[in-house]
């Protein structure tokens, strides 16, 4: 007997639902499944762009054309996902179908205003935030917020905005994920949006470490203090959202700030919070496992850990400090960690030491 | 546990479970992590970060080249650590996650052990013959050490060096013609690593049967003979290339077969599918794409759409079929 099944039963016993064991259905499925199915939604659509482009040639070249097609095109994949949503093929189509207006949309924006300016990046922003809130489909509501939110963080980069975009990113995030039990009945839309955001706020932080060398293409005048600063601010924000949310996991199991455990907890949340200030995008790495964790959430827990490995392999190259700095700073931190590792044995020891895969 | 969490939010979003059952519901499946799994938790991550950080800095350290410090005292250093670790894991009770960190912690060291041996004698040893040599060294630590991802991290040097082996000795001009020959060579030595990892985890060791560490082997070589088959199908007029189009259908069919039917795992199957795709989508491309014929995009994307949305169909069936 399969374990959902026993679940089932378990619950059908307390009068909590009733009839037979529901099937699998589109919320259930493995996100690698999705994943190749997201690749291939999106090859398709790339296929289905260029037959656009060698057949109705004109509409790309004309902003209106491409803008009513554009807009025509989602509509009509709106009503795809919303009538044949429920079979493979209908999703599947209504994907490359939204994708393919997306483009031509996109194209038409970048070609009404400068694709460089702050009205283009906004729109955008606008045009995927609704996308998401209508598109009936997981996938498409994943890609969509995660673009939504880039599209957001450059418009807040033209506007001489830096730095923020993480925090509004991490802070989306972690409400999210938070609640994400107590949102289950509007799962449907959150659950990917939390996603997306992830994957946003992952690139945001990638795009702070480069900045040096982006703004090198871009810059027109002097960087601003908050250009200069933006790695700074990101990570501040970051490091606030990141106490919060320890805090609220404190809430969830009733644990007192200033009891040992609830101390223990804040001092530590804190120490690696400032180790971030120096190893950027730690803090970012941690606050996914943790919410990962807290969640029973592997996919979320994976990303976290492939992050936190990403950033570290990056600190290497980071050029602001010497590499004796660097080794001090991790070779420190690793101590201090195997500290507290040594104090956990002593003082909250595990009961079951066998079970290392647990 | 994680199984779990989909289930129940799929019964409440198609309305089976009622959302104010929801804290019975996750009470029932342990959804929530208990104070003993927080603890397991808080465990492991202070050891593992602690373990890894520390071992980086060292590596960090010497990469840093510092010439204030003597030879002897960097190798004193050094060898002080690494014999220090092996001392702990020997009093500690093998096969537990502390041994398991300091044989990790000891395998990284033993890298910049090398490398600092490198560094000071001037030796001129390629950088190929560095990670070979590491690989070598740790190897008896990585048998007895019983953990997967150790094993992942050997397996890792070894790609490193094959890698930088044939950089080497292809030279400036060899490294252009020669990316091939290194997918080859990669694409052998993945496959074997994960024929034998696989045939050993189904003949009953249990602890190489965790799936996410052999995951990343299957990955490693579906992508590198996928690559190596679209490559060819791109350059079919070369002959020397047919061999990646024969090799391919064998490996999705010996793929199909394990992964369906003897060891089930659909990350695998989703993988395949979507390789199929990529593939037959450069087939039809390279056939159909001569001219500029806008019909010819409209079929291929009609195929995509339709190849994706049947295997979408295929894979959840067998998810289906498992949970069932």
């Amino acid at each position: 007997m399969s374990t959902s099944q026993q679940l089932w039963q378990q619950l059908e016993q307390q009068g909590l639902v009733t009839g037979e064991l529901p099937p699998v259905s589109e919320v259930a499925t493995p996100w690698y499944v999705r994943v190749m199915l997201g690749v291939a939604g999106w090859i398709g659509a790339l296929f289905l762009l260029f037959f656009v482009g060698v057949i109705f040639e004109a509409v790309l070249h004309s902003v209106a054309a491409a803008l009513f097609v554009g807009t025509i095109v989602c509509v009509a994949a709106f009503f795809i996902f919303r009538y044949l949503g429920n079979t493979d093929f209908g999703a599947q189509f209504g994907l490359a179908i939204s994708m393919t207006g997306q483009g031509l949309f996109i194209s038409g924006l970048f070609e009404a205003f400068d694709s460089d300016t702050v009205l283009a990046s906004f729109s955008i922003f606008v045009f995927q935030a609704l996308l998401t809130l209508v598109m009936p489909n997981f996938i498409h509501r994943v890609l969509t917020s995660a673009v939504a939110m880039l599209a957001l963080t450059f418009a807040l980069m033209r506007l001489d905005i830096y730095g923020f975009a993480s925090g509004i990113a991490a802070v989306g995030f972690a409400i999210i994920w938070l609640n994400e039990l107590y949102w289950a009945e509007h799962g449907k839309l959150w659950r990917p949006v939390g996603y997306g955001l992830v994957l946003a706020l992952l690139q945001i932080e990638t795009l702070n470490f480069f900045g040096l060398e982006l703004r090198e293409l871009w810059l027109r005048h002097e960087p601003s203090w908050l250009m200069l600063h933006a790695p700074l601010i990101g990570t501040a924000l970051v490091a606030l959202i990141w106490l919060w949310v320890v805090k609220r996991l404190l809430d969830r199991d009733n644990i007192q700030l200033h009891s040992r455990t609830g101390m223990i907890a804040i001092g530590a949340a804190l120490l690696l919070g400032i180790l971030s200030f120096v190893a950027h995008g730690m803090v970012t790495a941690l606050l996914i496992l943790l919410l990962g964790f807290a969640s029973g959430n592997r996919v979320l827990m994976g990303l976290g850990l492939l992050a936190l490995g990403g950033f570290l392999s990056y600190y290497y190259y980071q050029l602001q400090h010497t590499l004796l700095f660097k080794s001090l700073v991790l070779a420190l931190s690793g101590a201090v960690l195997l500290g507290i590792w040594l104090a956990l044995q002593k003082y909250f020891p595990l009961a079951n030491k066998e079970n290392p895969h647990a | 546990m994680s199984e779990h969490r989909t289930v129940i939010l799929d019964w409440i979003a198609q309305g089976r479970l009622q959302a104010n059952a929801l804290p019975t519901a996750l009470r029932l499946a342990g959804l929530i992590p208990s104070r003993t799994d927080w603890l397991n938790f808080f465990h492991r991550l202070t050891l593992w970060l602690g373990a890894i950080f520390f071992a980086i800095g060292v590596i960090f350290f010497f990469a840093y080249n510092w010439q204030a410090m003597g030879r002897y005292a960097k190798f004193g250093l050094v060898e002080i650590l690494i014999i220090a670790s092996l001392v702990i894991c020997w009093r500690l009770d093998f096969k537990s996650v502390a041994t398991q960190a300091l044989l990790l912690f000891a395998s990284l060291l033993i890298g910049a052990l090398f490398a600092l041996v490198g560094q000071t004698y001037q030796t001129g040893a390629d950088t190929y013959e560095l990670f070979t040599v590491w690989s070598m060294a740790i190897l008896p630590w990585v048998v007895v050490s019983y953990f997967a991802p150790l094993w992942l991290f050997w397996l890792g040097l070894i790609n490193m060096a094959a890698l930088l082996y044939y950089q080497t000795f292809g030279g400036w001009f060899g490294w252009l013609f020669n990316t091939e020959q290194i997918l080859w060579a990669l694409f052998i030595l993945n496959t074997a690593a994960l024929c034998i990892w696989e045939t050993v985890a189904y003949l009953g060791v249990t602890w190489l049967r965790e799936r996410w560490s052999v995951r990343i082997l299957a990955v490693a070589s579906g992508s590198l003979i996928t690559i190596l088959a679209t490559w060819a199908i791109l350059d079919f007029d070369e002959n020397d290339k047919i061999t990646a189009l024969l090799i391919y259908p064998v490996w999705m069919v010996v793929a199909y077969i394990v992964y369906r039917h003897v060891t089930k795992d659909v990350f695998v199957l989703a993988g395949g599918v979507l390789s199929a795709i990529i593939t037959i989508t450069v087939g039809l491309s390279k056939l159909m794409l001569e001219h500029d014929d806008g019909g010819a995009f409209l079929f291929i994307a009609i195929v995509i759409i339709g190849l994706s949305a049947a295997g979408g169909f295929w894979l959840k069936s067998v998810v289906n079929e498992e949970r069932a």
